[in-house]
């Protein structure tokens, strides 16, 4: 389950208004989300939920489920921490 | 050693081919690969044998240190690592370029150290930092020392690439259920290899004598015709691609003889409708280095202080100067990086700007015509470009480029003034400056244009090897992406692919000799244009 808040994110980086982004959504599905995109995403993503990725957590998502839980993985972290 | 040449095909290749299908079948899988590693120290011994000392504590010093690392995860140990591996690559490909650059600047003269550039060196360090940031990033690493040199040295890759990580070739060395032989893996290899040195020998190298003739011409500071310009330049970008993805195609097939799957590396670049997918088909395994170990991790992490469109454009602007500067130690190739990032950079902004005015960029539904004229601007870029990369001097390059555009000779060809009629010609002297007369073509002949011609048409239509094999393959070929799937060309020529008839194998066998001609023939002209990397 992708949540609001991150479809949010992504969609307001990538400036679209709506697009359908589930679980198995990959980049290249999403109209706009190249590598430079890509960046932009994650960086926007640290911002809004007040985390840090560091380049080996973020290099082999695979799709954006795997973004989601380990968002949801960092925010729980940060929370308990 | 080189692929194309006799004592490789006929005396290397046979002998370690028949060596190692032996050893695989009476002795065990094993022994088998450690064959390949000795065959392949050979292979580069070959050429210059203190080398392989250099690149044998180069590999030992990298295990070594990268198992310490394994152990203590430490950032620190890493930065060393790689910073050794860069210091190393850094004196022996660099070292005179920095000592020449600070001459120039600082009005020294410094004399030049007698440096012998190591055959494969940016591509086997590049490929061991790969491996020791894996290391950190993944805590997996190879378990033996005989298995990190077999990543790391097998000979079809060893000296220019396609750059391999660990993670896709070490789990083949280890599957259980591997025939002894895969009869289709090894077909698919003869026909990659066959593919492959066709393309380099007998296209690449003859479109060098049309790149020479002029770019040695233009190097002296002399002009050239415009038409020869032009013809140069595409010759050049024809002979380069069909030089290294000819050298690609023969890696992957040696590497398919021995039953070892390598990515592929060119995906017909010169279909490219844009220059952001003319890198994904382009050298794609380097692409991926420097997205993965260069880009990425720089743009995540100044991401943080400065975000925003422009940094990752500077970013990616960084990293295509750094890619110009591995090609070579020199100012022309560090601008050629320089070009490819402006190029970049404009068709990101244009694809902001399109989805800005309403008309987004969407691959999978896009106007022929737009992607027609995206084709021919990529082409037309690239090729402009290719020509700072393939110049020894910017001079050379200032020559071609002035050439290429009239930049201070308005002169067309006499032919062409008796082809558009007197009243025409007397006015375009007259009132526009041009002054008619010499050859159409001064360095280059009427065959060399009609081969550029022909050839620009194939490579915009016809399949690459990969899509020939398309049908045959069953999984055999790594490395294509979900992009490079959805290329509505092939589908109109998907007769062309390979089965094995008798057809195609007399087909096969009319490049094979026609490539004999030139590997037996000893006065050839050839040259592998990536060792110089």
């Amino acid at each position: 389950m992708i949540s609001e808040r991150l479809k949010k994110v992504v969609l307001k980086t990538l400036k679209l208004d709506d697009f359908d982004i589930q679980d198995h959504t990959i980049a290249p599905q999403v109209p706009g989300w190249d590598s430079l995109a890509h960046v932009q995403v994650l960086a926007a993503v640290e911002r809004e939920f007040g985390i840090r990725f560091t380049t080996t957590e973020v290099i082999r998502l695979a799709n954006v489920g795997e973004l989601q839980r380990l968002v949801d993985k960092k925010t729980a972290a940060t929370a308990n921490g | 050693m080189v692929f194309s040449s006799k004592v490789f095909i006929f005396y290397f290749l046979p002998v370690v081919l028949l060596s190692f299908y032996f050893i695989r079948g009476y002795i065990s899988k094993d022994a088998s690969y450690a064959w390949l590693v000795l065959c392949s120290f050979f292979f580069y011994a070959y050429w210059y044998p203190p080398y392989l000392i250099l690149i044998l504590v180069s590999f030992s010093l990298n295990y070594v240190l990268s198992n310490v690392l394994w152990r203590h995860r430490n950032k620190a140990l890493l930065a060393l690592i790689v910073a050794l591996n860069l210091g190393m690559i850094g004196y022996f490909k660099y070292f005179n370029f920095f000592l020449d650059t600070l001459n120039a600047v600082l009005g020294l003269h410094m004399p030049n150290d007698q440096i012998v550039l190591p055959l494969g060196i940016s591509f086997y360090t590049f490929q061991q930092i790969a491996y020791v940031v894996e290391v950190y990033r993944t805590g997996e690493r190879a378990e033996r020392f005989i298995d990190y040199c077999f990543v790391q040295a097998f000979f079809a890759q060893l000296i220019a690439g396609p750059i391999v990580l660990h993670r896709e070739i070490l789990p083949q060395l280890h599957e259980p259920k591997t025939p002894w032989l895969d009869t289709r893996a090894f077909t698919m290899g003869i026909v990659f290899f066959i593919f492959g040195l066709f393309k380099k020998v007998i296209l690449a190298d003859n479109f060098a004598y049309a790149v020479d003739a002029v770019f040695n011409v233009a190097e002296k500071g002399t002009s050239v015709p415009v038409c020869d310009a032009w013809i140069a330049a595409f010759s050049y970008g024809l002979q380069l691609y069909f030089d290294f993805s000819g050298y690609s195609d023969m890696a992957i097939g040696l590497g398919l003889m021995f039953g070892v799957r390598l990515p592929i590396n060119f995906f017909s670049p010169y279909k490219a409708t844009s220059i952001i997918e003319f890198w994904r088909r382009w050298h794609m395994t380097m692409t991926r280095f420097f997205q993965e170990y260069l880009y990425f991790p720089l743009a995540i992490w100044s991401g943080r202080k400065w975000s925003g469109k422009t940094q990752g454009l500077v970013v990616l602007f960084v990293t295509m100067l750094l890619i110009g500067l591995w090609h070579g130690a020199g100012w022309t190739w560090v601008l050629w990086g320089g070009i490819q990032g402006v190029l970049l950079i404009c068709n990101h902004l244009w694809r902001d700007l399109r989805r800005r005015l309403g008309v987004p960029y969407d691959p999978k539904h896009s106007w022929l015509p737009m992607r027609l004229l995206g084709w021919s601007c990529t082409f037309i870029l690239v090729t402009l470009a290719w020509v700072v990369f393939r110049a020894k001097t910017l001079t050379g390059a200032i020559v071609m480029y002035k050439a290429m555009f009239f930049w201070d000779r308005f002169i067309l060809p006499g032919d062409l003034a008796r082809a558009v009629g007197k009243s025409v010609m007397i006015f375009m002297r007259d009132h526009l400056g041009v002054t008619w007369g010499g050859p159409a073509l001064a360095y280059v002949n009427s065959t060399q244009v009609l081969f550029v011609i022909v050839m620009i048409a194939f490579v915009a239509i016809m399949p690459n090897t990969i899509q020939f094999m398309r049908y045959y393959a069953e999984g055999r070929i790594r490395g294509i992406s979900f992009q490079q799937q959805a290329d509505r060309l092939v589908e109109f020529t998907r007769g062309l692919n390979f089965r094995p008839t008798a057809a195609v194998a007399v087909f096969l066998a009319v490049l094979l000799i026609a490539s004999f001609t030139s590997v037996l023939d000893d006065t050839a002209k050839t040259v592998f244009i990536y060792f110089q990397f």
